[in-house]
């Protein structure tokens, strides 16, 4: 049998750091990363997708992000979703699980909100059994998935374990608050054990795979990762061929954006070129790259101006999004800068007293306002000057 | 600061090379073709020193040749208290050369020679703290000094000090800098709001607070979601409860016991009813005797009663009639005696009235005779002023002439002393030789000053032609010529022949001026002031005044029909006498009036009770009469002992049937009464049951919709929503709030060092350029207002707003302003020179030699370059011209 494994789509999520419009893409690419999961599915012959928790972003999610979600579902008619509460979505009275139990859902979409093994398919005489591992309310202790150990399922069967839980191998940068015993696959008899809440893709044994999220939704960076990359963008194809057999487990791409993040110190207006050929490497294609940029260091006013053209203004607009740190970034007035402003005159003189105060260690948030007044000036001055 | 040479390749329009030479301490004229430009020499001299051979800014930049673009060169030449300097700079970007040579072969390149400059100039790097960082080299350039920066219309550009003080903001660096202040604010005011609207800050905190409030309201929608959830849990158990404590079998069975009970209890209970209705009917014939028996009674002592109360009145009656009667006699005599008095009070008001009249007009006569004095002594004084007037106008001689008259005759005492200063003394002696001096006859000694060619004639011996060779003579001769030609039309103005008698004339003037107040003064006293009649106030209107008062007069006493006017005094007395007669009168209507009141009221009173007596009677009667023919009636049909006997029997009967029915009670269970109450309760109690179950079901129905519809809405996607974009806002909110405070700190700084520049130099500034103004305007007189500061200006007795005066006499002011701020500098020690424009320095409209003048006197103290496109007549300064020449080698050499 094969099967796609995804987790963690956090349907409703609201990107509240972007821009509308950029928001407005990236939760349009959540839900789209339901057609592509089915897609993939059709693709490679799979005929059931494993939604290992947090399929919602929160419990109060609105009835047409519900429904558009489901259609999404409806229109892969061909493979059977396997939908399971996680720590965000979890099942409780009145939540957004209840309301799906009472609405009327397509037929190849299946609950599973209580623990139990659920036969959900035969392979060449052998029933497949699933055994979901839901999480009953938001703060939930214990071993979601130890039941499974006991679980009875017919002799021979393909048990399969989906759950929302943190293995002991993560350490952190995961959402998923139950811990699971580091052996439950093998303990329970598990021939796959599909896990979501983390979101990156991660293999933890041989029959123990987080998938991760299938579309990117924060600056995060995998633990010891030394690529700029943040978690997510990719889903699992499981291939389970016996309860014994070792599952075939193969890494698909379907994230339709990819997020960075950079963090980079400058010393010296020449390392600006540099670090905008160092970003636009990153990503073939620029539009679907957004970008989390903290630069520190010192520039000259020069300088300053040349990283908000180069990169904070022109090369955004080939972005998707950008979110721009600088508050580690010093403006440093070299002879040049104030030269450029004014050589003789009362604006030269101002220049002059607002560098003082700059390098006043005595006042350091005072300083920090009068470097960013001489970087002002200077923008003024080539303004009032003709250039943009 | 002296430049002495400047040569220049590729500078802009200039391909060169060419080369300006030779330029004096002074005053020096620079003959610019329009081939070259003015502008761009100017340009040059102040690149040299001031940009940065290396700089890649856009004002270097902008330097390159027009043509080719070729790199421009530039080599200047100067002096610094004595000391010779020549800079060259190539202005090539980060490939540019500057070279600097100064005495003792010392020799600085590049870095080192941009420091230098700027240490033998003292600006840029070296320049901190309060001290302006003010170029060496101040230019007035073609384009006018006031732009679109500094308009003449400007309100602050209204004085001689704000007209300065605005060239030294310039000079200053101000228009650039008044741009950038400008855009400083405008952008502050984008964040804060202003006139235009509210700031981006304001839109972003309303938002902030709209948001705060969907918040509030989602939170609030949530909590009540959990509330809601709560609610339909307690309803459902509560439901339960309900329905497991309930069992309607047993309430059943109870109700049919109930109900076959009160079945045997309805049978007893007809019965009793029956023995109830014959008591009841008893009861009410005994009932229906006793009250027959005591309506009688009553019937009879009403009869009595009203008989009684009409024997009373009637005798109330005839007592009453006889007391009113003496009463009216006694009040008709009291009201005869006052209408007399009412009759002489209305005589004696009339005569008071009269007399009142008449003393106003008395009062009148005396204010006509008083206007009519004053008008006499008015006319006097108006014809008096009228002739000093004309004995003022007809002297010439003032304050101003008479200053004039005494600098005209100290400027031709100085003439002739300085001519007489440089004169050679020549005295002979001689025994018989007559001596003949420019062919008139000397004696055989004497001596005389020689201050022109004279040809001295010795009798029989010869001539001696003796020449001095006095520099400047013929200025000196033409100085003295213009000094006395002046002072002799300065007398012809004033009338007079001499100077005392100018100043004999301007005394006698002031003291009549000082007559002519004092008239005006007593006139303004005598005259009429403004009475609010609208009549304009002066000696017509105080003529006119008395005529109304005139015909006021006569109008009165015809109206009175008297011819003539009584004393005062009289009248007065008169007046006394009737007022005293009419107060008498007063008091006696008063008491009178007070006399008569009692018996009116006690006349009132007794008919008043008379007729409600009689009214009392005519009311009795008829009910008494009523009654009467009533009791006898009844009597006639059963007598008072019948009614008493039947009375007595009724009460008997039922006595007896009343007691059978308790008899009946005694013997009877429970009643139906309680029967039906135990079955109603236990009805009620189903009833119930039935209305809570129904209640709790509709509850939760309600609540599950509640549910369904709020959770459609989503509350915590538009929650977290509503979060998400309130921490944008917040992040929005602290950006704008640092930029505004970035930009407050950038918009005091410029503010300050603005002020710092201009305070440093705009009080001297202002001196010097009002001194360099005199001397071009000789007959120009400034005045000052309250603040010394130059209101307006005089020409001759023309007297103009500063702000009014052509643009012309304003670019003077940009000229001089430069040259008091070069002139301050120096003074400080600090390099300045200044290059000008002719056309903002000769004016078509003015004569050249007065502007001359002010620059060869400025030029003792800086050098000055005029650049003009012609050639200027010879005023005494240098005059020099742009010439081209081939470069010897590339290397600069120190001379």
């Amino acid at each position: 049998m094969r099967l796609i494994h995804s987790s963690d789509l956090q349907i409703g999520k609201a990107f509240g750091q972007f821009d509308v419009q950029v928001a407005t893409q990236l939760q349009a690419a959540r839900m789209n990363a339901l057609k592509t999961l089915g897609d993939l599915a059709v693709r490679h012959k799979a005929s059931a997708i494993l939604l290992a928790g947090d399929t919602f972003d929160r419990q109060q999610i609105s009835m047409p992000t519900i429904q558009k979600a489901f259609e999404q579902m409806r229109a892969c008619g061909q493979v059977t979703w396997h939908l399971l509460p996680g720590n965000g979505d979890a099942y409780g009275e009145y939540g957004v699980w209840e309301r799906l139990t009472a609405a009327e859902l397509p037929e190849n979409v299946r609950l599973h909100i209580a623990p139990g093994p659920v036969k959900i398919a035969h392979q060449q005489g052998v029933p497949i059994y699933l055994l979901p591992a839901p999480t009953l309310e938001r703060q939930t202790m214990g071993d979601p998935t130890e039941y499974m150990d006991t679980a009875a399922t017919p002799e021979g069967a393909v048990r399969i374990g989906l759950a929302h839980s943190r293995a002991p191998q993560i350490g952190v940068g995961i959402s998923a608050t139950s811990e699971i015993a580091s052996n439950r696959g093998d303990a329970a008899g598990l021939s796959y054990l599909a896990l979501g809440g983390y979101h990156a893709q991660r293999r933890i044994a041989d029959r123990t795979w987080y998938s991760g999220t299938p579309e990117p939704d924060e600056f995060l960076l995998p633990v010891s990762s030394s690529s700029t990359l943040c978690m997510g963008g990719n889903s699992l194809l499981v291939e389970v061929n016996s309860a014994t057999a070792k599952p075939a487990v193969v890494s698909l791409e379907t994230g339709r954006y990819r997020w960075h993040y950079v963090e980079k110190t400058l010393n010296g207006d020449a390392q600006i070129s540099f670090l905008e050929n160092e970003l636009r490497v990153l990503e073939r294609d620029l539009s679907r790259m957004v970008l989390a940029l903290r630069v520190g260091g010192t520039l000259s006013l020069a300088g300053r101006r040349l990283l908000e053209q180069r990169i904070v203004n022109s090369m955004a607009r080939e972005l998707l999004g950008i979110h721009f740190t600088d508050t580690d970034l010093v403006p440093q007035a070299s002879q040049a800068d104030l030269d450029e402003i004014d050589r003789t005159g009362f604006v030269r003189t101002a220049a002059e007293r607002l560098r003082t105060i700059a390098t006043d260690p005595e006042n350091p948030e005072r300083a920090r306002l009068a470097s960013l007044a001489l970087q002002r000036l200077y923008q003024e001055h080539l303004r009032t000057a003709g250039q943009p | 600061m002296k430049i002495r040479c400047i040569e220049l390749v590729n500078f802009r329009r200039i391909v060169g090379p060419v080369r300006v030479n030779g330029m004096t301490d002074n005053l020096n004229i620079l003959v610019v073709g329009n081939e070259l430009g003015k502008a761009t020499l100017l340009e040059a001299a102040n690149a040299v020193i001031f940009e940065r051979a290396r700089s890649n800014s856009q004002r270097v930049r902008g330097f390159r040749q027009y043509l080719d673009g070729a790199v421009p060169e530039v080599t200047l030449e100067f002096e610094l208290q004595g000391v010779r300097w020549i800079v060259n700079k190539r202005f090539a970007g980060t490939a540019g050369r500057a070279i600097l040579i100064g005495p003792d072969e010392q020799h600085f390149e590049d870095d080192e020679a941009e420091r230098e400059l700027e240490r033998l100039f003292a600006f840029a790097g070296e320049v901190t703290g309060a001290e302006p960082s003010i170029g060496g080299i101040l230019a007035v350039r073609e384009d006018p000094s006031y732009n679109d920066d500094l308009q003449l219309e400007d309100m602050a550009r209204r004085s001689l000090r704000e007209c300065v003080e605005a060239q030294v903001a310039r000079i200053a660096g101000g228009v650039r800098g008044n741009k950038i202040s400008g855009a400083v604010t405008a952008a502050l005011e984008e964040i804060r709001g202003g006139l235009s609207g509210p700031g981006r800050w304001k839109l972003c905190i309303d938002e902030l607070v709209q948001i705060d409030a969907t918040m509030a309201d989602l939170e609030a929608k949530r909590a009540q979601q959990v509330q809601d959830a709560d609610d339909l849990v307690l309803l459902r158990g509560e439901l339960e409860a309900l329905l497991a404590s309930w069992d309607d079998e047993g309430l059943q069975r109870d109700l049919t016991a109930l109900r076959e009970k009160r079945g045997a209890a309805a049978e007893f209970a007809s019965e009793l009813e029956a023995a109830l209705n014959a008591a009841k009917v008893a009861a009410e014939r005994a009932e229906r005797a006793q009250y027959l028996h005591r309506e009688r009674d009553d019937l009879h002592h009403e009869v009595d009663s009203l008989e009684s109360r009409v024997s009373s009145l009637r005798t109330e009656i005839e007592q009453l009639e006889g007391e009113s009667g003496d009463a009216r006699s006694n009040v008709d005599s009291q009201e005869s005696a006052l209408i007399d008095l009412r009759e002489r009070s209305r005589v004696s008001g009339e005569a008071l009235r009269r007399l009142e009249q008449t003393r106003g007009v008395v009062q009148l006569r005396e204010t006509l005779t008083k206007h009519e004095d004053a008008l006499k002594r008015a006319m006097y004084l108006d014809a008096e002023a009228k002739e000093v007037q004309r004995c003022i106008g007809e002297i010439v001689a003032t304050d101003t002439t008479s200053r004039r008259l005494q600098d005209a005759l100290a400027e031709v005492s100085e003439a002739e002393a300085a001519l007489s200063s440089v004169a050679t003394e020549i005295k002979w002696s001689l025994d018989s030789r007559r001596v003949r001096i420019n062919q008139d006859a000397k004696g055989l000694t004497g001596s005389i000053d020689i201050t022109e060619k004279t040809i001295f004639g010795i009798e029989g011996v010869g001539t001696l032609t003796i020449e001095p060779r006095i520099p400047n003579r013929d200025a000196m001769i033409q100085r003295i010529a213009r000094a006395k030609s002046f002072l002799n039309g300065a007398l012809q103005k004033t009338g007079a022949a001499l100077f005392d008698q100018s100043n004999a004339l301007n005394a006698h003037r002031k003291d009549l001026e000082t007559r002519l107040w004092e008239i005006g003064v007593e006139i303004k006293r005598l005259l009429v002031e403004d009475d609010g009649s609208g009549r304009p106030p002066g000696l017509e209107a105080l003529e006119d005044h008395v005529d109304d008062l005139r015909d006021k007069l006569e109008d009165e006493m015809a109206q009175l029909k008297i011819e003539s006017l009584p004393e005062l005094g009289a009248i007065e007395t008169e007046l006394a006498q009737i007022k005293k007669e009419n107060a008498e009168i007063s008091y006696a209507i008063q008491q009178a009036e007070a006399a008569i009141l009692e018996p009116r009221q006690m006349i009132e009173g007794a008919v008043s009770r008379l007729q409600e007596l009689q009214a009392s009677l005519a009311e009795l009667s008829a009910p008494l009469e009523s009654k009467r023919m009533e009791l006898a009636a009844g009597r006639a049909i059963v007598t008072d002992e019948q009614l008493d006997t039947e009375a007595r029997a009724l009460s008997e009967e039922y006595a007896e049937k009343q007691a059978k029915v308790v008899t009946l009670e005694m013997g009877s269970g429970e009643s139906l009464d309680i029967i039906d109450a135990q079955i109603q309760e236990l009805e009620e109690r189903a009833a119930e049951h039935q209305r809570s179950v129904a209640r709790l079901n509709t509850d939760i129905a309600r609540l599950m919709a509640v549910i369904e519809a709020s959770q459609t809405d989503g509350v915590e996607e538009l929650l977290e929503a509503a979060r998400a974009r309130h921490a944008h806002l917040q992040e929005i909110a602290a950006k704008l709030s640092d930029e505004a405070a970035v930009l407050e700190l950038l918009s005091d700084t410029l503010a300050t060092t603005a002020q710092d520049t201009n305070g440093w130099l705009l009080e001297p500034a202002v001196a010097r350029v009002e001194s360099y103004l005199r001397m071009l305007l000789p007959s120009a007189e400034l005045m000052f207002d309250r603040q010394l500061q130059a209101g307006d200006i005089t020409f001759g007795e023309l007297q103009t707003e500063f702000a009014q005066l052509g643009g012309g006499l304003q670019e003077y002011i940009a000229v001089f302003s430069r040259i008091a701020v070069a002139d301050l500098l120096t003074a400080e020690g600090r390099p300045a020179a200044v290059i000008l424009d002719d056309t903002m320095t000769f004016a078509e409209d003015r004569p050249l030699e007065p502007m001359f003048d002010v620059l060869l006197r400025a030029s003792e103290y800086v050098q000055i370059i005029v650049l003009t496109r012609r050639l200027l007549p010879d005023f005494g300064a240098t005059t020099l011209f742009v010439e081209e020449f081939e470069p010897m080698t590339e290397a600069v050499e120190y001379s």
